[in-house]
């Protein structure tokens, strides 16, 4: 191995424990460590460039522009109401309305962005009720990961997946992982439901005050929701086209987003950019940049060519192992830096002799995705959760989380290992 | 010390109640561009980063209702003034 292979590893593991510790902000760390990467000599910086994946960062954006338009609207705000009335205020049923709603949010939107919609409105409707809002607000992180692993644009591991593989299109995600991930969202729910059955009483009076509600007057802005609601059929439609119309996701979700603010004018224009995840974009830039080091001189080669001696270069194995080590390592750290490393060494495994690379990208995805709901700190949306829940007096305690999360992540897990084995591997 | 206000009866009526640890408002308006000023309040409180000051609820016919945290009564009939759905308040 080289000094600079060395160096770049060095680089790489002090900027890795930075960001798991979370001392400081992880957006810092990833750009001081590819900053380090390019400074150091260990990468050029046009080809540090070259490695930053255009195409992540531009479907990101894109999307965040659009929700951050549409949020405008109370649009989730009327969908959870009326979902609630739908189910005629039984907040058992309520729990499996807003879980289901929050994954089909989640499967076209952040996670972030989903859970940030719906925590507001969840707080309503249980205060309303008079009851406990923590069974709903863990059922919608659970949600909001297993409905971000169904899409391509659902979760930042499957942009990325998406984005680096030509394969893995739009549709390609549509038929290998939507089914599997509504599948695992039921027995989620269904399970968080008989736990949480006894906390979830109200009384009838409560009830119909609930029926009472006019969930039309939440719409706040009837033609800002029709410009919008336009803009997101169409970058939807335009998603499931884009292999057809050879086009990049990244295009799809920037045309859309600047379609929505020539419908709209100028007045969202700087507060929907004001509302870009700016620390998200550049945190993806620092990693994209320090993982090239370790690609450049080498390192990620060596880590696939001793995975497959590990596994004698056995598909099976490979893409169990991959699925397991992914989900036990994203319910503690990060998934998006795991993610950025892995996808480079699963190329090379490619190279080293494992033809059939689809059963190890879709175990990345899985056990990256669905590996967050193990912990509280396992994605971005559990944090968030988290922290408005314990500000508005309703701690998740680490936990309390562990305990119910962790076995559905696990059982969650199973069930994708006897799927990747039945579809892929038999 | 606590807050008393007055409003104008003929374009709003307003009943609040204690609601557990809460206080519960019931707001009928009687003239259609009070709408807006009551979407003001809400607002306010939207646009902080507190979610459970107040809960805001929307019925048929004009008639809301707004569960207020007990830390945030006085803010809430401030902005009730500020928007002039009520006329006078004061300390009492």
């Amino acid at each position: 191995m080289s000094t600079q292979a060395i160096i770049a590893i060095g680089v790489f593991l002090i900027t890795y424990a930075f960001i798991v510790t979370e001392k400081i902000h992880r957006t810092i760390i990833a750009m001081a460590g590819g900053i380090t990467m390019v400074l150091l000599g260990i990468v050029g910086q046009e080809k540090a460039l070259h490695h930053i994946d255009f195409n992540t960062l531009g479907l990101l954006t894109g999307m965040m522009i659009i929700v951050a338009i549409t949020s405008e609207t109370g649009l989730f705000k009327y969908i959870a109401i009326l979902a609630a009335k739908k189910v005629k205020g039984d907040p058992l049923k309520i729990l499996l309305a807003l879980g289901i709603i929050t994954a089909l949010g989640s499967a076209f939107l952040d996670n972030v962005t989903t859970v940030l919609l719906m925590v507001p409105v969840t707080f309503s409707i249980t205060r309303q009720l008079r009851v406990n809002p923590i069974p709903f607000l863990i059922t919608e992180i659970i949600a909001s990961n297993i409905g971000g692993t169904s899409t391509l644009i659902g979760d930042p591991p499957n942009i990325m997946l998406g984005s680096a593989v030509k394969e893995l299109t739009f549709m390609a995600f549509i038929n290998n992982l939507t089914a599997i991930s509504f599948f695992i969202l039921l027995i989620n729910i269904a399970i968080l439901s008989f736990i949480y059955r006894r906390q979830l009483k109200t009384s009838a009076e409560l009830k119909a005050s609930l029926m009472d509600l006019d969930e039309k007057e939440e719409i706040t802005d009837k033609r800002l929701l029709i410009k919008s609601l336009t803009s997101l059929t169409v970058t939807i439609l335009g998603f499931f086209l884009h292999q057809l119309l050879h086009i990049e996701s990244a295009t799809v979700a920037l045309a859309g987003a600047f379609l929505l603010l020539l419908l709209t004018g100028e007045e969202y224009l700087d507060k929907s950019f004001s509302k870009v995840e700016w620390t998200t974009i550049f945190f993806f830039i620092g990693l994209f940049v320090l993982v090239s080091g370790l690609i450049e001189t080498g390192v990620i080669s060596l880590l696939a060519d001793y995975s497959v001696h590990l596994t004698g270069g056995d598909v099976a194995s490979t893409s169990i192992l991959i699925l397991w080590v992914s989900a036990i390592a994203s319910a503690f750290i990060d998934n998006i830096p795991f993610v950025a490393t892995m996808i480079p060494m699963i190329k090379d495994m490619g190279e080293l002799g494992i033809h059939n690379l689809e059963p190890l990208w879709w175990s990345l995805s899985l056990g990256a995705c669905l590996g967050g709901n193990g912990t509280l700190i396992g994605a971005s949306a559990n944090v968030i959760v988290a922290g408005l829940a314990a500000k508005e007096g309703h701690p998740i305690t680490f936990g309390k989380f562990l305990l119910i999360a962790f076995p559905l992540m696990i059982l969650s897990i199973v069930i994708c290992t006897i799927y990747i084995y039945v579809r892929y591997l038999i | 010390m606590r807050v008393e206000y007055s409003y104008d009866s003929k374009l709003i009526q307003l009943n609040e109640s204690a609601n557990g640890d809460d206080i519960e408002f019931f707001i009928t308006l009687y003239d259609n561009e009070l709408k807006k000023k009551l979407m003001q309040v809400r607002k306010y409180f939207d646009d902080n980063k507190v979610l459970t000051d107040i809960h805001y609820y929307i019925h048929p016919n004009n008639n809301y209702q707004v569960i207020v945290r007990n830390d945030f009564y006085n803010e809430f009939i401030i902005q009730l003034f500020s928007q002039q759905l009520l006329k006078e308040i004061k300390w009492v």
